[in-house]
Protein backbone atom coordinates (compact mmCIF):
# COMPACT_ATOMS: atom_id res chain seq x y z
CA UNK A 1 0.00 0.00 0.00
CA UNK A 2 1.36 3.42 -0.96
CA UNK A 3 1.18 6.18 1.65
CA UNK A 4 1.20 9.77 0.42
CA UNK A 5 2.16 12.96 2.17
CA UNK A 6 2.80 16.54 1.08
CA UNK A 7 6.29 17.49 -0.06
CA UNK A 8 8.00 20.31 -1.96
CA UNK A 9 10.28 20.89 -4.97
CA UNK A 10 11.79 23.98 -6.58
CA UNK A 11 10.52 24.86 -10.06
CA UNK A 12 13.66 25.84 -12.03
CA UNK A 13 11.72 28.12 -14.37
CA UNK A 14 10.36 30.35 -11.60
CA UNK A 15 12.81 29.46 -8.79
CA UNK A 16 9.72 29.12 -6.61
CA UNK A 17 8.84 26.39 -4.14
CA UNK A 18 6.02 24.23 -5.51
CA UNK A 19 3.89 21.47 -4.01
CA UNK A 20 4.76 17.84 -4.58
CA UNK A 21 3.75 14.46 -3.14
CA UNK A 22 5.97 11.96 -1.39
CA UNK A 23 4.86 8.40 -2.17
CA UNK A 24 6.07 5.80 0.32
CA UNK A 25 5.74 2.07 -0.28
CA UNK A 26 6.10 1.78 -4.07
CA UNK A 27 6.16 -1.75 -5.48
CA UNK A 28 8.80 -3.20 -7.82
CA UNK A 29 6.30 -2.90 -10.68
CA UNK A 30 5.68 0.78 -9.93
CA UNK A 31 9.42 1.45 -9.80
CA UNK A 32 9.85 -0.39 -13.11
CA UNK A 33 7.06 1.70 -14.67
CA UNK A 34 8.84 4.90 -13.67
CA UNK A 35 12.21 3.75 -14.97
CA UNK A 36 10.55 2.62 -18.23
CA UNK A 37 9.38 6.20 -18.71
CA UNK A 38 12.80 7.63 -17.87
CA UNK A 39 14.84 5.29 -20.08
CA UNK A 40 13.87 6.75 -23.49
CA UNK A 41 14.53 10.31 -22.25
CA UNK A 42 18.03 9.36 -21.12
CA UNK A 43 18.68 7.49 -24.38
CA UNK A 44 17.53 10.40 -26.53
CA UNK A 45 19.79 12.75 -24.59
CA UNK A 46 22.71 10.34 -24.98
CA UNK A 47 22.20 10.21 -28.75
CA UNK A 48 21.90 14.00 -28.95
CA UNK A 49 25.02 14.62 -26.90
CA UNK A 50 27.03 12.13 -28.91
CA UNK A 51 25.80 13.65 -32.16
CA UNK A 52 26.80 17.07 -30.95
CA UNK A 53 30.16 15.60 -29.88
CA UNK A 54 29.66 17.40 -26.62
CA UNK A 55 32.71 16.63 -24.61
CA UNK A 56 32.51 19.17 -21.81
CA UNK A 57 30.26 17.19 -19.44
CA UNK A 58 30.82 13.54 -18.52
CA UNK A 59 27.81 11.31 -19.18
CA UNK A 60 26.24 9.77 -16.07
CA UNK A 61 27.76 6.39 -15.15
CA UNK A 62 24.56 4.42 -15.02
CA UNK A 63 23.15 5.07 -18.45
CA UNK A 64 24.13 1.73 -19.85
CA UNK A 65 22.38 -0.15 -17.10
CA UNK A 66 19.20 -1.62 -18.49
CA UNK A 67 16.51 -1.69 -15.83
CA UNK A 68 13.70 -3.64 -17.40
CA UNK A 69 15.68 -6.87 -17.64
CA UNK A 70 16.85 -6.68 -14.10
CA UNK A 71 14.09 -5.37 -11.86
CA UNK A 72 11.98 -8.55 -11.96
CA UNK A 73 14.89 -10.40 -10.36
CA UNK A 74 14.88 -8.12 -7.34
CA UNK A 75 13.81 -9.38 -3.95
CA UNK A 76 12.20 -6.28 -2.50
CA UNK A 77 11.00 -7.64 0.83
CA UNK A 78 12.65 -5.55 3.54
CA UNK A 79 13.08 -2.69 1.07
CA UNK A 80 10.95 0.43 0.81
CA UNK A 81 10.31 2.23 -2.48
CA UNK A 82 9.85 6.02 -2.18
CA UNK A 83 9.09 8.52 -4.95
CA UNK A 84 8.50 12.24 -5.17
CA UNK A 85 5.82 13.24 -7.63
CA UNK A 86 4.69 16.54 -9.12
CA UNK A 87 1.55 16.79 -11.28
CA UNK A 88 1.27 12.98 -11.38
CA UNK A 89 4.77 12.56 -12.80
CA UNK A 90 7.55 11.02 -10.73
CA UNK A 91 10.43 13.45 -10.34
CA UNK A 92 12.74 11.31 -8.22
CA UNK A 93 12.89 7.72 -6.99
CA UNK A 94 14.59 5.90 -4.10
CA UNK A 95 14.85 2.39 -2.71
CA UNK A 96 15.97 1.90 0.91
CA UNK A 97 16.90 -1.24 2.84
CA UNK A 98 15.58 -1.13 6.40
CA UNK A 99 17.50 -4.19 7.59
CA UNK A 100 20.78 -5.97 7.01
CA UNK A 101 23.22 -3.07 7.20
CA UNK A 102 25.27 -1.63 10.01
CA UNK A 103 27.41 1.44 10.49
CA UNK A 104 31.10 1.20 9.55
CA UNK A 105 32.07 4.26 11.57
CA UNK A 106 34.43 3.24 14.39
CA UNK A 107 32.40 5.02 17.05
CA UNK A 108 29.17 3.47 15.72
CA UNK A 109 30.41 0.02 14.80
CA UNK A 110 27.54 -2.44 14.88
CA UNK A 111 24.76 0.17 15.06
CA UNK A 112 22.09 -0.31 12.42
CA UNK A 113 21.26 2.22 9.75
CA UNK A 114 19.08 2.74 6.71
CA UNK A 115 20.90 1.85 3.48
CA UNK A 116 19.96 3.65 0.25
CA UNK A 117 20.12 1.01 -2.46
CA UNK A 118 18.98 3.26 -5.31
CA UNK A 119 18.36 6.99 -5.75
CA UNK A 120 17.78 8.86 -9.01
CA UNK A 121 16.31 12.13 -10.18
CA UNK A 122 14.11 12.03 -13.29
CA UNK A 123 16.30 12.68 -16.36
CA UNK A 124 14.53 15.94 -17.16
CA UNK A 125 15.71 17.23 -13.78
CA UNK A 126 19.41 16.50 -14.37
CA UNK A 127 21.59 19.27 -15.80
CA UNK A 128 23.97 16.79 -17.44
CA UNK A 129 21.10 15.26 -19.44
CA UNK A 130 18.97 18.26 -20.38
CA UNK A 131 20.07 21.85 -20.80
CA UNK A 132 17.17 23.22 -18.73
CA UNK A 133 16.16 21.02 -15.80
CA UNK A 134 12.52 21.30 -14.68
CA UNK A 135 12.71 20.78 -10.92
CA UNK A 136 15.47 20.99 -8.36
CA UNK A 137 16.00 19.42 -4.93
CA UNK A 138 14.35 16.04 -5.66
CA UNK A 139 17.54 14.28 -4.52
CA UNK A 140 17.67 16.28 -1.28
CA UNK A 141 13.94 15.70 -0.69
CA UNK A 142 14.46 11.95 -1.00
CA UNK A 143 17.50 12.08 1.32
CA UNK A 144 15.32 13.90 3.82
CA UNK A 145 12.75 11.10 3.56
CA UNK A 146 15.50 8.51 4.12
CA UNK A 147 16.58 10.28 7.31
CA UNK A 148 12.98 10.37 8.51
CA UNK A 149 12.64 6.62 7.84
CA UNK A 150 15.88 6.09 9.78
CA UNK A 151 14.44 7.92 12.80
CA UNK A 152 11.16 6.01 12.53
CA UNK A 153 13.08 2.70 12.53
CA UNK A 154 15.13 3.64 15.60
CA UNK A 155 18.40 4.34 13.77
CA UNK A 156 18.61 7.99 14.91
CA UNK A 157 18.89 9.38 11.39
CA UNK A 158 21.88 7.28 10.29
CA UNK A 159 22.03 6.55 6.56
CA UNK A 160 24.56 4.68 4.43
CA UNK A 161 25.01 4.40 0.65
CA UNK A 162 27.45 3.61 -2.15
CA UNK A 163 27.71 6.62 -4.40
CA UNK A 164 28.31 6.45 -8.13
CA UNK A 165 31.57 8.38 -8.66
CA UNK A 166 29.94 11.41 -10.31
CA UNK A 167 27.61 11.85 -7.33
CA UNK A 168 30.37 12.01 -4.68
CA UNK A 169 30.53 15.84 -4.60
CA UNK A 170 26.76 15.95 -3.99
CA UNK A 171 26.89 13.60 -1.00
CA UNK A 172 29.87 15.40 0.47
CA UNK A 173 28.02 18.74 0.20
CA UNK A 174 25.02 17.09 1.88
CA UNK A 175 27.21 16.20 4.88
CA UNK A 176 27.99 12.53 4.28
CA UNK A 177 31.31 11.16 5.56
CA UNK A 178 33.42 9.24 3.05
CA UNK A 179 34.67 5.86 4.25
CA UNK A 180 36.66 5.10 1.12
CA UNK A 181 36.08 2.76 -1.81
CA UNK A 182 34.50 -0.62 -1.15
CA UNK A 183 35.97 -3.64 -2.94
CA UNK A 184 32.78 -5.62 -2.20
CA UNK A 185 30.79 -3.09 -4.20
CA UNK A 186 32.82 -2.91 -7.38
CA UNK A 187 35.05 -0.21 -5.90
CA UNK A 188 32.19 2.26 -5.35
CA UNK A 189 32.82 4.87 -2.63
CA UNK A 190 30.88 4.27 0.59
CA UNK A 191 29.36 7.15 2.57
CA UNK A 192 27.51 7.51 5.84
CA UNK A 193 25.47 10.25 7.46
CA UNK A 194 25.99 10.39 11.22
CA UNK A 195 23.10 11.04 13.60
CA UNK A 196 24.49 14.48 14.50
CA UNK A 197 24.66 15.57 10.87
CA UNK A 198 21.26 14.00 10.18
CA UNK A 199 19.68 16.22 12.83
CA UNK A 200 21.44 19.23 11.32
CA UNK A 201 20.31 18.22 7.82
CA UNK A 202 16.65 18.31 8.83
CA UNK A 203 16.88 21.70 10.48
CA UNK A 204 19.30 23.46 8.11
CA UNK A 205 18.14 26.60 6.39
CA UNK A 206 15.11 26.98 8.62
CA UNK A 207 14.22 30.39 10.03
CA UNK A 208 14.81 30.74 13.78
CA UNK B 1 7.59 8.90 11.06
CA UNK B 2 7.69 11.13 14.15
CA UNK B 3 10.44 13.31 12.68
CA UNK B 4 8.53 13.66 9.42
CA UNK B 5 7.29 17.17 8.81
CA UNK B 6 7.00 19.38 5.79
CA UNK B 7 10.29 21.15 5.07
CA UNK B 8 10.10 24.94 5.20
CA UNK B 9 10.59 27.01 2.07
CA UNK B 10 13.92 28.13 3.52
CA UNK B 11 14.97 24.48 3.84
CA UNK B 12 13.98 23.92 0.21
CA UNK B 13 16.13 26.85 -0.97
CA UNK B 14 19.09 25.50 1.04
CA UNK B 15 18.43 22.04 -0.43
CA UNK B 16 18.39 23.39 -3.98
CA UNK B 17 21.67 25.29 -3.41
CA UNK B 18 23.27 22.19 -1.89
CA UNK B 19 22.09 19.92 -4.69
CA UNK B 20 23.15 22.46 -7.35
CA UNK B 21 23.63 20.79 -10.73
CA UNK B 22 24.95 17.65 -9.04
CA UNK B 23 24.00 14.10 -9.93
CA UNK B 24 22.52 12.21 -6.95
CA UNK B 25 22.86 8.60 -8.17
CA UNK B 26 23.75 5.74 -5.84
CA UNK B 27 25.01 2.34 -7.00
CA UNK B 28 24.10 -0.27 -4.37
CA UNK B 29 21.20 -1.72 -6.34
CA UNK B 30 23.29 -2.10 -9.47
CA UNK B 31 25.89 -4.12 -7.54
CA UNK B 32 23.22 -6.22 -5.83
CA UNK B 33 21.61 -7.12 -9.14
CA UNK B 34 25.00 -8.01 -10.60
CA UNK B 35 25.57 -10.32 -7.63
CA UNK B 36 22.18 -11.98 -8.16
CA UNK B 37 22.97 -12.48 -11.85
CA UNK B 38 26.45 -13.79 -11.12
CA UNK B 39 25.07 -16.12 -8.44
CA UNK B 40 28.43 -16.76 -6.84
CA UNK B 41 28.19 -19.51 -4.26
CA UNK B 42 30.77 -20.39 -1.66
CA UNK B 43 30.70 -23.59 0.40
CA UNK B 44 32.38 -21.87 3.37
CA UNK B 45 29.61 -19.27 3.44
CA UNK B 46 26.96 -22.01 3.24
CA UNK B 47 28.66 -23.79 6.16
CA UNK B 48 28.55 -20.63 8.28
CA UNK B 49 24.92 -20.12 7.29
CA UNK B 50 24.10 -23.65 8.40
CA UNK B 51 25.95 -23.14 11.66
CA UNK B 52 24.00 -19.99 12.40
CA UNK B 53 20.84 -21.99 11.73
CA UNK B 54 21.97 -24.74 14.13
CA UNK B 55 22.58 -22.12 16.79
CA UNK B 56 19.17 -20.59 16.10
CA UNK B 57 17.55 -23.97 16.63
CA UNK B 58 19.61 -24.58 19.76
CA UNK B 59 18.25 -21.34 21.22
CA UNK B 60 14.70 -22.22 20.17
CA UNK B 61 14.24 -19.20 17.88
CA UNK B 62 11.98 -19.14 14.84
CA UNK B 63 13.53 -17.74 11.63
CA UNK B 64 11.34 -14.63 11.60
CA UNK B 65 12.12 -13.96 15.24
CA UNK B 66 15.86 -14.16 14.63
CA UNK B 67 15.57 -11.94 11.56
CA UNK B 68 13.71 -9.36 13.63
CA UNK B 69 16.23 -9.48 16.50
CA UNK B 70 19.18 -9.21 14.13
CA UNK B 71 17.60 -6.49 11.93
CA UNK B 72 18.05 -8.53 8.76
CA UNK B 73 15.55 -9.65 6.12
CA UNK B 74 14.58 -13.37 6.41
CA UNK B 75 15.67 -13.77 2.77
CA UNK B 76 19.21 -12.84 3.84
CA UNK B 77 19.26 -15.85 6.17
CA UNK B 78 18.21 -18.06 3.24
CA UNK B 79 20.95 -16.58 1.06
CA UNK B 80 23.54 -17.36 3.74
CA UNK B 81 22.45 -20.99 4.09
CA UNK B 82 22.59 -21.43 0.32
CA UNK B 83 26.05 -19.88 0.26
CA UNK B 84 24.94 -17.11 -2.13
CA UNK B 85 27.48 -14.28 -1.88
CA UNK B 86 25.76 -10.88 -1.73
CA UNK B 87 27.46 -7.50 -1.32
CA UNK B 88 26.36 -7.24 2.32
CA UNK B 89 26.93 -10.88 3.35
CA UNK B 90 29.58 -9.86 5.91
CA UNK B 91 27.22 -7.32 7.50
CA UNK B 92 24.45 -9.94 7.71
CA UNK B 93 26.78 -12.49 9.34
CA UNK B 94 27.89 -9.96 11.96
CA UNK B 95 24.32 -8.83 12.70
CA UNK B 96 23.00 -12.38 13.04
CA UNK B 97 26.03 -13.51 15.05
CA UNK B 98 25.47 -10.67 17.52
CA UNK B 99 21.84 -11.73 17.97
CA UNK B 100 23.02 -15.30 18.61
CA UNK B 101 25.86 -14.25 20.92
CA UNK B 102 28.59 -15.52 18.58
CA UNK B 103 31.81 -13.76 17.41
CA UNK B 104 30.83 -12.16 14.10
CA UNK B 105 34.30 -11.25 12.82
CA UNK B 106 35.55 -14.82 13.22
CA UNK B 107 32.50 -16.16 11.40
CA UNK B 108 33.19 -13.73 8.54
CA UNK B 109 36.73 -15.16 8.37
CA UNK B 110 35.35 -18.70 8.44
CA UNK B 111 33.04 -17.76 5.52
CA UNK B 112 36.04 -16.44 3.53
CA UNK B 113 34.37 -13.24 2.44
CA UNK B 114 34.98 -9.53 2.80
CA UNK B 115 38.69 -10.03 2.17
CA UNK B 116 39.07 -12.02 5.42
CA UNK B 117 39.93 -15.69 5.52
CA UNK B 118 40.94 -18.28 8.08
CA UNK B 119 41.40 -21.70 6.44
CA UNK B 120 41.45 -23.53 9.79
CA UNK B 121 38.19 -21.96 10.90
CA UNK B 122 36.68 -22.60 7.45
CA UNK B 123 37.58 -26.30 7.63
CA UNK B 124 36.11 -26.56 11.14
CA UNK B 125 32.91 -24.87 9.92
CA UNK B 126 32.63 -27.27 6.98
CA UNK B 127 33.15 -30.29 9.28
CA UNK B 128 30.50 -29.07 11.67
CA UNK B 129 27.98 -28.30 8.91
CA UNK B 130 28.62 -31.70 7.36
CA UNK B 131 27.47 -33.38 10.56
CA UNK B 132 24.21 -31.36 10.66
CA UNK B 133 21.19 -33.29 9.44
CA UNK B 134 17.66 -32.32 10.44
CA UNK B 135 16.18 -28.85 9.90
CA UNK B 136 14.26 -29.12 13.17
CA UNK B 137 15.46 -29.84 16.70
CA UNK B 138 19.11 -30.64 17.29
CA UNK B 139 20.10 -34.26 17.54
CA UNK B 140 22.91 -35.26 19.94
CA UNK B 141 25.46 -35.48 17.09
CA UNK B 142 24.51 -31.99 15.90
CA UNK B 143 24.65 -30.55 19.39
CA UNK B 144 28.10 -32.06 19.91
CA UNK B 145 29.33 -30.72 16.56
CA UNK B 146 28.00 -27.24 17.29
CA UNK B 147 29.47 -27.16 20.80
CA UNK B 148 32.85 -28.22 19.43
CA UNK B 149 32.84 -25.49 16.75
CA UNK B 150 31.78 -22.77 19.17
CA UNK B 151 34.62 -23.91 21.40
CA UNK B 152 37.04 -23.40 18.50
CA UNK B 153 35.60 -19.93 17.81
CA UNK B 154 35.92 -18.93 21.46
CA UNK B 155 39.36 -20.34 21.96
CA UNK B 156 41.17 -18.46 19.18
Amino acid sequence: MVNERPAKLIDCRTQQVVEAVLKIGLSAEQILDVESAWGPVRLAALVRLRNERFSGVPLPDHWHWIWARKVPKLALKGYLGVGISRQDTMQGLMLVARAGYESRLPMRSGDGLIYIDYLESAPWNVQAIVGNPQYKASGMALLRAAIEISYADGFEGRVGLHSLPQACPFYERAGFVSLGVDANYEGLPYYELTNDVAALFLSKGESK
Amino acid sequence: MTHAKQPTDEWMQWAAETEGDGIASVGGLKVRIAALECREHRVELAAVGQLLDLRRRELGLEIDELAKRAHVAPESLNDLERGLVMPNSADVIRLVARALNLPGDKLVEAASIDGATDPILSRAALRCADRAKSPNRLYPGEREALTEFIGILSGR
